[in-house]
């Protein structure tokens, strides 16, 4: 091997590392995650989110945008973050809105032994 | 001069340490308040009980914020990655509250139900007893009305030498002729045999009424009939008070001879309508 042949390889290995670098900084499109995070929200909004928890629910909808935008701009971190984001508001939101449900129904359970001890016992006193 | 500048050089290093120092201590106070949170999380019943996998997942974001703080030392992805173990802290605790409603409303539901099926079985032993009441009000008043009939039975057996006739609000017993001294009011010792029951009836029954009316027949005046007929009625009730009988709830009538209880062409009916009625009332 002359000189010349030897210091091209080594400049074409030299090269082919800083591409393969440049792409593993660029990353990957978190295209996995940016779906789970429309899943999520989607769950959010089957659990009446937008009645029970509409705050939480708009986070995650705007956090939702911003992870799409990322994505279109090719900022793949920024956009992985986002989603990442995106989920938790949406499953607090889910969480928000199921427990606003719960306690409503405790409420109402709560009301009606209260009618049924009066009713049943009345007649007793 | 020399020495001034070391000492300014000096300056400079601790100045950009302790500016690292800030920056790291800063960012690390995040990852602080996570965990202190999060042993709030863990020290909290509800959230241990109704919600343990949405506490490892809390934790196990705490616990990534940490460790990629400690390797990276990289502030935007430690202030990232506390948001999520802020967020999944807060989802733990929401759904701590939204089971532990849960389990409150299947119990106040249960509670609900064993309250109504109380009432329900205290209702049916309320009708059951009324039931029992009324049927036991019922036996009473039947054996009341048998104790009466029986009565009547046994006074009737007893009175049977009297001649006892049912009348819509009592009984009648006729006092016959032949006890009576002829054309007198004195009763002959045999009466007494007779009317004894009676008086013995009437003894027991201090509050029974009754009333004892004198008949005759058409033979002699009306007036000396009518007399006759009051002193023989009273001679029956002298001779019942004499025997025990409660003498205030007697009365006595004489009635003469308007009420013939057979024709007075022939011996046999003249001697049927000279007679005593004793009348006693229910």
């Amino acid at each position: 091997m002359t000189q010349a042949a030897a210091s091209r390889l080594s400049l074409t290995l030299l090269s082919i590392t800083l591409l393969t670098l440049t792409a593993c900084a660029a990353g990957v499109a978190p295209k996995e995650t940016l779906g789970a995070a429309k899943m999520a929200v989607e769950e959010a909004e089957h659990a009446d989110a937008a009645t029970y928890a509409p705050v939480e629910l708009q986070k995650a909808r705007g956090k939702l945008l911003n992870a799409e935008q990322a994505m279109n701009d090719q900022k793949f971190k920024n956009a992985k973050r986002f989603a990442e984001q995106t989920i938790v508001d949406a499953k607090l939101a889910r969480a928000r809105a199921q427990e606003m449900r719960a306690t409503r129904a405790r409420l109402q359970a709560n009301d009606a032994l209260h009618d049924v001890r009066e009713d049943s016992l009345r007649p007793l006193r | 001069m020399k020495t001034k500048l070391k000492n300014s050089r000096y300056l400079v290093i601790t100045g950009a340490l302790a500016g690292l120092i800030a920056c790291s201590a800063s960012t690390h106070s995040e990852i602080k308040k996570s965990e202190d949170q999060l042993a709030l999380l863990e020290a909290n019943p509800d959230v241990v009980t109704y919600a343990p996998a949405a506490l490892t997942d809390a934790k196990d974001a705490v616990d990534r914020a940490e460790e990629n703080w400690k390797t990276n030392h990289d502030g935007a992805e430690a202030e990232h990655l506390t948001y999520l173990a802020g967020r999944r802290m807060e989802i733990a605790l929401s759904e701590a509250a939204q089971k532990k409603a849960e389990v409150e409303t299947n119990l106040l539901d249960r509670n609900r139900k064993s309250v109504r099926s109380a009432a329900r079985e205290i209702e049916l032993h309320q009708a059951h007893h009324d039931a029992n009441v009324a049927e036991a009000r019922a036996n009473l008043s039947q054996y009341q009305v048998q104790q009466k009939n029986s009565e009547i039975a046994k006074l009737k057996e007893q009175l049977k030498d009297l001649e006892a006739r049912e009348i819509p609000h009592g009984m009648q017993f006729t006092v016959q002729d032949v006890l009576f001294d002829t054309d007198a009011a004195t009763l002959k010792p045999g009466a007494k045999l007779t009317l004894a029951p009676l008086a013995e009836y009437l003894k027991a029954h201090p509050k029974q009424s009754v009333s004892i009316e004198g008949h005759t027949d058409n033979t002699g005046t009306a007036s000396y009939n009518q007399t006759l007929a009051a002193d023989r009625a009273l001679a029956v009730k002298n001779l019942l008070v004499d025997i025990g009988a409660n003498g205030d709830r007697i009365s006595t009538k004489g009635m003469g001879e308007s009420f013939p209880r057979s024709s007075n062409d022939s011996n046999a009916g003249r001697l049927q309508n000279r007679r005593v009625e004793v009348i006693v009332k229910d």
